[in-house]
């Protein structure tokens, strides 16, 4: 069963305006194995804002962001308790395909990842495998509009993939997410492995996209979540290894009054 | 070594260097009430020469305020901590020239030894060195409830600054010339400096608060509040 969006019940509390929560984890635990990797966590993340899941190693936050579109369901080992609502359905329920639900919630990884083909077909094939029936040529310049990329690659859009830079290949997977429509983005780490200045690119790129998409980002880079998120959830790992939130709030209180000691001694460095 | 202890060490230079801009006020205040109780022109030039001081070291702080803020991005407690500094040390920089101020007016009432000195003159300046001396001991150790109490006497010096003003205004209306004017008019200026210091210490409260808890709170009355009732015709 594929996700439908006008027959999802109304999350907003307001009648005729349109959702506030873009998704919900609700309860959310997952296992690899006997493992329990993070436990217990309620995270409802706006629609058209930026979230930002920050803490140190270990603490999960790459984990919650994989149950966000079933990408744990990859690993054979993984077991998910809870639910992540999403247009009012949980993902994990046994009629929703996990492939549709990667459609609507799109990722983009820590190191950008193009497939080995021309620029136009890194976005033309994932949209024709999902069944695109319009205008290609339209779509493809749109996505790359859409991920500030159109003009520098406009001219070469035949050469393959690889010839761009770090942070161009990176706007490339964000325009190749964007071309299949999704509803959310998830990020993981996309900026760790580009320069300051194509980091603060995508950093533009990722405020610009919040007119249509909602963007849940991993980062280890606390300024980068200072910079670009509207909300910010901060993760912890107890003696058992196991990862809890400990404290979601928007991110210019998170960043100057926490209310949680441990967000504090995080933030600031005095715990690593 | 603890992590970040280099930059703990720097805060702590921060919050010492304020302690020192905040004694050289204290003393600065000290001997603009001494040079105007007896009418001291050279202890009032010494006021001008410490105000100078004063003033040099609110951007010697500022800078390293700046230089923290650049190097190390601060955060949380660590971003409170700079920018209470960074408000703490021009509140401290214009109590500096409050007591300027009064300094300014000795000359003047030398010249006029008759003029009448109100008694809640001397009450004020006791008060709002009282408060400066606890709103730096609040800051030297993060407590908001000596904070608040601090900014909670600032009533009693508005008060009296009230009374103060009624009497002035009471001389001003039987002042015969321009030249008898004048000095009562200062003896005014000095009720309202000291009512502008006790103002200040009052906003340190506040940053001490803002940067123990983390919450911005007004402690400051308006200045209406304080006004005397009309004088009878």
């Amino acid at each position: 069963m594929s996700i439908s969006v006008a027959t999802r019940p109304a999350a907003s509390a307001v009648p005729g305006q349109a959702p506030t929560n873009a998704i919900e984890a609700k309860d959310l635990r997952v296992f690899y194995g006997d493992f329990m990797a993070v436990r217990d966590i309620n995270l409802n993340v706006e629609r058209r804002k930026i979230t930002a899941l920050i803490g140190p190693s270990g603490c999960g936050k790459s984990t919650v962001l994989r149950a966000f579109n079933r990408m744990n369901d990859l690993v054979p080992t993984a077991r998910t308790e809870g639910e992540i609502l999403f247009h009012g359905q949980n993902i994990y329920d046994r009629s929703v395909d996990a492939v549709e639900v990667r459609r609507r919630i799109g990722m983009v990884f820590q190191k950008p990842n193009p497939f080995p083909k021309s620029i136009y077909e890194n976005i033309a094939w994932g949209a024709r495998i999902n069944g695109y029936k319009g205008n290609m040529d339209q779509l493809v310049e749109e996505s790359l509009r859409g991920a500030a990329l159109w003009d520098e690659v406009k001219d070469k859009l035949k050469q393959s993939g690889y010839s761009l830079s770090g942070g161009q290949q990176q706007r490339l997977c964000i325009a190749r997410a964007i071309a299949v429509k999704p509803d959310i983005i998830l990020m993981d780490e996309p900026c760790s492995a580009l320069d300051p200045i194509a980091t603060l690119r995508i950093e533009d790129l990722m405020r610009e996209l919040t007119a249509q998409y909602t963007i849940i980002i991993v980062t280890h880079n606390m300024q980068q979540a200072a910079r670009v998120a509207d909300y910010t959830a901060f993760f912890m790992v107890d003696d058992t290894r196991t990862g809890y939130l400990v404290e979601y709030g928007p991110t210019n209180q998170l960043f100057t009054a926490p209310q949680d000691r441990r967000t504090e001694d995080y933030i600031t460095g005095r715990f690593g | 070594m603890t992590i970040r202890s280099h930059f703990d060490q720097q805060l702590a230079d921060l919050r010492d260097q304020i302690l020192l801009m905040g004694s050289r006020v204290q003393a600065e205040l000290t001997l603009a009430l001494e040079a105007l109780a007896h009418l001291d022109t050279a202890k009032a030039q010494q006021v001008f020469a410490a105000d100078q001081v004063v003033n040099e070291m609110r951007f010697q702080v500022e800078e390293a305020c700046f230089t923290l803020i650049a190097t190390q991005q601060p955060a949380a407690r660590d971003l409170r901590t700079i920018i209470a500094a960074m408000n703490v040390i021009v509140d401290l920089e214009r109590m500096g020239d409050q007591a300027k101020g009064i300094a300014k007016v000795v000359p003047v009432l030398r010249k006029n030894p008759g003029q009448e000195m109100p008694g809640e003159l001397r009450q004020m300046g006791a008060m709002v060195q009282q408060m400066l001396d606890d709103a730096l001991r609040a800051y030297a150790t993060s407590d908001a409830d000596l904070a608040r109490d601090v900014a909670g006497r600032d009533h009693a010096v508005d008060a009296l600054y009230g009374k103060v003003f009624t009497k002035i205004l009471q001389q001003m209306a039987v002042a015969a010339t321009a030249e008898r004017a004048e000095p009562i008019y200062d003896t005014l200026r000095v009720a309202r400096e000291l009512e502008r210091f006790g103002d200040l210490a009052t906003n340190v409260a506040e940053r001490i608060i803002y940067l123990v808890t983390g919450a911005h709170v007004d402690l400051n009355e308006p200045l209406t509040s304080a006004r005397p009732v009309p004088l009878a015709s």
